[in-house]
């Protein structure tokens, strides 16, 4: 009876949040705090059923069967599903005291995101995932466009047009290649989709693998998919926020991992000598930029395309250690964001600015929200122990054992250019770190406003849920990487194993795969 | 008559008598003692029940059906046509009663007006069962010329002559160029008829094509193929709204059925590489260049008039991919996916130009006109957005299902690249919707329309709209409704 009930939990997450979500919808005479109320209570219950799964997860992978669709969770999307269920009621109260109309409307599309964020992560065919991550985009957007800057119109509309062309893009790829395995599009897996895609002219796989990447990789926010992330950052509301740095970056790895990676492997192959130099490029772009940065959300915005860059490099290098490490990276990057986003946002409600250098004295003013911001920072900026910090270390010494490099010919000198990179790249996001810290850190006096003078100790505590689970995310992080490590192997064995069938030339690095199934 | 023939034409019997019945309401048989107004209330009742016994006639119908029986008279009763016709009853018998307030206002000709929905939806449901260009041609002239009645006095904006003149003009060109693919056809094989088509089309009789090239334009004509859009649209979009979804979604079933019947004709002969192509081509221009002008456009009625063309597009990309089906008869996939597209836009169509009245905005009213409409009616708006994902097939709408359906018919047909178009194109298709949501929930309402937002929506109008949307929803949500009519509707 409870392993019943411990497989329909995978289907409990989403339907817990999204049923909530329909609730709210229906509440008779709702007021803005029961609105709240019953929003919390359905997200923390969703995310304390999505721990329960997670933790079976990791022993032995869970699978459901429903309604058609297979359900499946394991050691590598189990943490991304923990971040993204408990992103949710952090979400949900960070930006409920700036909501006073449409409040409904506010838990509602919180509620939706996190549901079908957790739906995508858990469906296993890929066209229907996919679905589900542009459906799950949908309520994200309406919280920035009905919640969001003075900017949110051109932001959002920018950002969204981007998704849906990508994900457009990738679900033409996705049927075309379940029609050459003749299965049917819904039920495609991506072994089928595999399967449609040696069917294909071997001259077509690095667009195969392009047009099945690109929506991971934009989700990512990785290289020159990520000129959404910085604006968009920049007008939504703090829930918007929260939401896509812990849901969307997660799912982008589950895209490229799960989907783009075994489905065209050959094309992933391919394509990796630009995908080094554009993501060496990204790289660094990302860390001048962050050393150049005064606007604590754009800040964020390039830590987080550091981070994504070195994913997505992680899964292309075929790696299993490295698509272990990103996944902690990612996980761990998102509660530092979330951190983060939640510390900025009640800077902004007392100082009612952003800005470094407006901030100058914050840390003698409001010194429990300067150490938060600290910690939510130096966490995304990759200083070992700290938040992503040690995953990202770990990545940069396992994507060196991945295969990939090898199998495409690159020089030793690459694979070493990368890594120092990649350090190189946390050192100065670091540096970018404090020095937006230093600012905030001189003496100085702030003008705050009247009612928000001092943090009171309910605010005090709303703050250290989402600190725990950043500085909570370090130590974890290598936890999650060491559990992942075998599903992650056992898919880059995978992937390695086909694409040494499409490209013989590349089949003595992927020599030793054993296992193949 | 033959029995056959009499079961093919009683939808559009039953038409005729709804609009002699209204005629005579208003008019000649007032019974003694109601008043005119009085009669005039039962004008929605009349058309309802002339809708309601059509769909009847459908249902009891489609057992016997099983097999397609022709007539003499170039009529063919099958269940494509059946289910056509059942879907042209349900757009007239929903847009009449959306109509019904704006109708309330008109003093004079109301039964006329009505007698005018029941006349195109008698033209229409004989254009969907007939497999004669003379008789098509009739059809269609008789369907514009009662159409554009209709978008002439409807005055809802500036525009509704201008739509009835271009609905008159684009009717002659019909017939004109039906006519000339008669004559060429009788030329070439002695009859008019689709399957005569693709008999001088084997033996490779030369104006065989010339006919052939006449009824695919004619077809991108009615379906608002771009770039044969032009007349489509204007009167899309200066007609009222109501009249204007019936033309849409109806002209949509009619250009499909008829797409499907010259497929069959000319593809019992063998494949058709050439005609695939033509659709294909088409179709990658509809596809593309429909939602790209959409977005250029100001007028919200344009923009929903431009995406309106849309489910066209996927229809003949999917019967690109039939044109080269083997053993004497169009790929059933294919077709399947061109019927799934009809079913799916024609009702996208309805609800989305319905949807688009609601606010009581006049046809011309620009994007800024708009702003803010889902901060004061949320649940509208959200069902108005919606319905124009269906039209425009993004993710999550039984629009999508279908294009996923006719690109899995061109990958099987190894049309590898207008599958990804018909895709991939959905992303196009839903900019402009992702624009127009963005001014109905990101902005504010201008203070100069605060009031006008607060008034009451008619309450008939914004049932049958909701329906429209939830059979959207319903539909997405068991694709296996839609697969199993459709299948049926093909056996």
């Amino acid at each position: 009876m409870i392993a019943l009930l411990d497989a329909w939990g995978l289907a409990l997450v989403p339907f817990l949040l999204v049923s909530g979500a329909l609730f709210v919808l229906v509440m008779p005479s709702p007021d803005r705090l029961a609105l709240r109320h019953v929003g919390l209570a359905v997200s923390i219950t969703a995310g304390l059923v999505g721990l329960r799964v997670a933790s079976l997860a990791v022993a032995a992978p869970l699978e459901l069967q429903l309604l058609g669709a297979t359900l499946r969770l394991d050691a590598l999307n189990a943490p991304m599903l923990v971040i993204a269920c408990i992103a949710v009621p952090i979400a949900l109260r960070a930006g409920a005291p700036r909501v006073f109309e449409r409040t409904q409307f506010y838990v509602v599309t919180v509620l939706f995101c996190g549901g079908l964020g957790a739906a995508a992560l858990l469906v296993a065919a890929p066209v229907v995932k996919l679905v589900i991550a542009t459906l799950a985009a949908v309520p994200l957007f309406a919280l920035v466009s009905l919640f969001g800057g003075p900017q949110r119109g051109s932001s959002t509309m920018k950002a969204a047009v981007l998704w849906l062309l990508v994900d457009a893009g990738a679900m033409a790829a996705a049927v075309l290649l379940a029609a050459r395995a003749h299965v049917p599009v819904a039920t495609a897996t991506v072994d089928d989709l595999a399967v449609g895609a040696s069917a294909q002219p071997q001259e077509q796989s690095a667009l195969l693998f392009l047009a099945l990447a690109a929506p991971g990789l934009v989700r990512l926010a990785a290289g020159p998919f990520s000129v959404w992330l910085s604006d968009f950052l920049e007008q939504a509301p703090v829930s918007a926020a929260v939401i896509a740095s812990a849901t969307a970056a997660p799912l982008g790895l589950e895209l490229l991992a799960r989907v783009a990676l075994p489905a065209a492997p050959a094309g992933a192959l391919a394509l990796l000598p630009a995908f080094l130099f554009v993501g060496l490029l990204a790289l660094a772009v990302s860390a001048i930029l962050a050393l150049a940065e005064r606007e604590l959300r754009r800040l964020t915005a390039q830590l987080l395309h550091l981070a994504g860059a070195a994913a997505a490099l992680a899964v292309v290098s075929f790696g299993g250690g490295a698509i272990a490490a990103a996944v902690g990276l990612v996980v761990a990057a998102a509660a530092s964001a979330m951190l983060t986003l939640c510390t900025v946002e009640s800077i902004e409600r007392r100082y009612e600015t952003r800005d470094c250098v407006e901030l100058i004295g914050l840390g003698h003013q409001t010194p429990l929200l300067a150490a938060l911001l600290a910690a939510g920072l130096f966490g995304l900026g990759g200083i070992p122990l700290i938040g992503a910090g040690t995953a990202l270390w770990l990545l940069a010494g396992e994507v060196g054992s991945g295969p990939a490099f090898a199998a495409a010919a690159l020089p030793p000198s690459w694979l070493l250019m990368l890594q120092v990179a990649i350090v190189a790249a946390a050192a100065l996001g670091s540096i970018g770190v404090a020095t937006a810290m230093r600012r905030l850190l001189l003496p100085a006096v702030r003008r705050t406003r009247r009612d928000l003078e001092s943090v009171t100790a309910g605010q005090a505590v709303r703050l250290l849920v989402p600190a725990a689970v950043a500085l909570l995310a370090g130590p974890m992080a290598a936890v999650i990487v060491h559990n992942a490590r075998p599903v992650a192997d056992q898919l880059a064995r995978t992937a390695a194993m086909r694409a040494a069938v499409r490209t013989p030339a590349a089949a003595e690095p992927f020599g030793d795969v054993e296992d193949q199934p | 008559m033959t029995p056959t023939t009499m079961t093919a034409l009683a939808p559009a019997g039953i038409w005729l008598v709804a609009a002699i019945a209204c005629l005579a309401l208003e008019a000649a048989g007032t019974p003694v003692g109601w008043r005119k107004r009085s009669t005039r209330t039962h004008l929605p009742w009349v058309i309802g029940l002339a809708a309601a016994a059509v769909i009847a006639h459908a249902l009891l119908a489609w057992p016997s059906a099983a097999t397609a029986a022709a007539s003499a008279q170039g009529l063919v009763i099958d269940r494509i046509g059946l289910l056509g016709g059942a879907v042209i009853a349900l757009l007239v018998g929903a847009v009449h009663l959306a109509a019904t307030p704006a109708l309330a206002a008109i003093d004079e000709e109301r039964g006329e007006m009505s007698a005018g929905y029941a006349m195109v939806g008698a033209a229409l449901s004989v254009a969907c069962i007939t497999v004669d260009l003379l008789v098509l041609a009739a059809a269609l002239t008789i369907a514009a010329a009662a159409q554009s009645l209709l978008c002439a006095p409807d005055r809802e904006g500036p525009h509704g002559i201008e739509a009835a003149t271009k609905g008159i003009v684009g009717a002659g060109v019909v017939l004109v160029l039906l006519a000339v693919g008669a004559t060429f056809l009788w030329v070439g094989a002695g009859e008019t008829g689709f399957a005569a088509l693709g008999r001088s089309l084997a033996i490779g009789a030369p104006s065989a094509g010339l006919a052939t090239a006449t009824v695919i334009v004619v077809l991108a004509l009615v379906i608002g193929a771009v770039p044969f859009q032009q007349s489509y649209v204007d009167v899309a979009h200066g007609a009222s709204t109501s009249s204007a979804g019936l033309l849409s979604g109806g002209m949509l079933v009619v250009g499909a059925t008829e797409a499907v019947r010259l497929l069959d004709g000319v593809v019992a002969a063998g494949p058709h590489t050439l005609l695939a192509r033509t659709l294909a081509a088409v179709a990658v221009l509809t596809l593309v260049g429909a939602p790209v002008a959409s977005l250029d456009q100001t007028r919200i009625g344009r923009v929903v008039a431009y995406l309106a063309v849309l489910p066209g597009g996927v229809v003949l990309a999917a019967l690109g991919a039939g044109a080269l089906g083997e053993g004497g008869a169009p790929d059933a996939g294919a077709v399947r996916a061109a019927l799934m597209a009809v079913l799916s836009g024609g009702l996208g169509c309805a609800a989305a130009l319905l949807g688009v009245a609601i606010p009581r905005l006049n046809p011309s009213s620009t994007w800024e006109d708009w702003s803010g409409f889902g901060r004061t009616r949320p649940v509208m708006a959200a069902f108005l957005v919606y319905a124009l994902g269906t039209l425009a097939g993004a993710p999550g709408t039984v629009g999508f299902t279908a294009r996923l359906e006719a690109a899995r018919a061109l990958f099987s047909a190894r049309m590898d690249w207008l599958g990804l178009v018909v895709v991939a194109s959905a992303a196009l298709g839903a900019a402009p919707i992702v624009r127009l949501a963005l001014f109905l929930f990101a902005k504010d309402v201008p203070s100069t329309r605060r009031d006008a937002r607060e008034a009451p929506l008619g309450g008939l109008l914004v049932g049958t709209f909701a329906v429209l949307v939830v059979a959207c929803g319903v539909l997405e949500a068991w694709p296996g409704l839609l697969d199993s009519l459709v299948q049926q509707a093909r056996r």
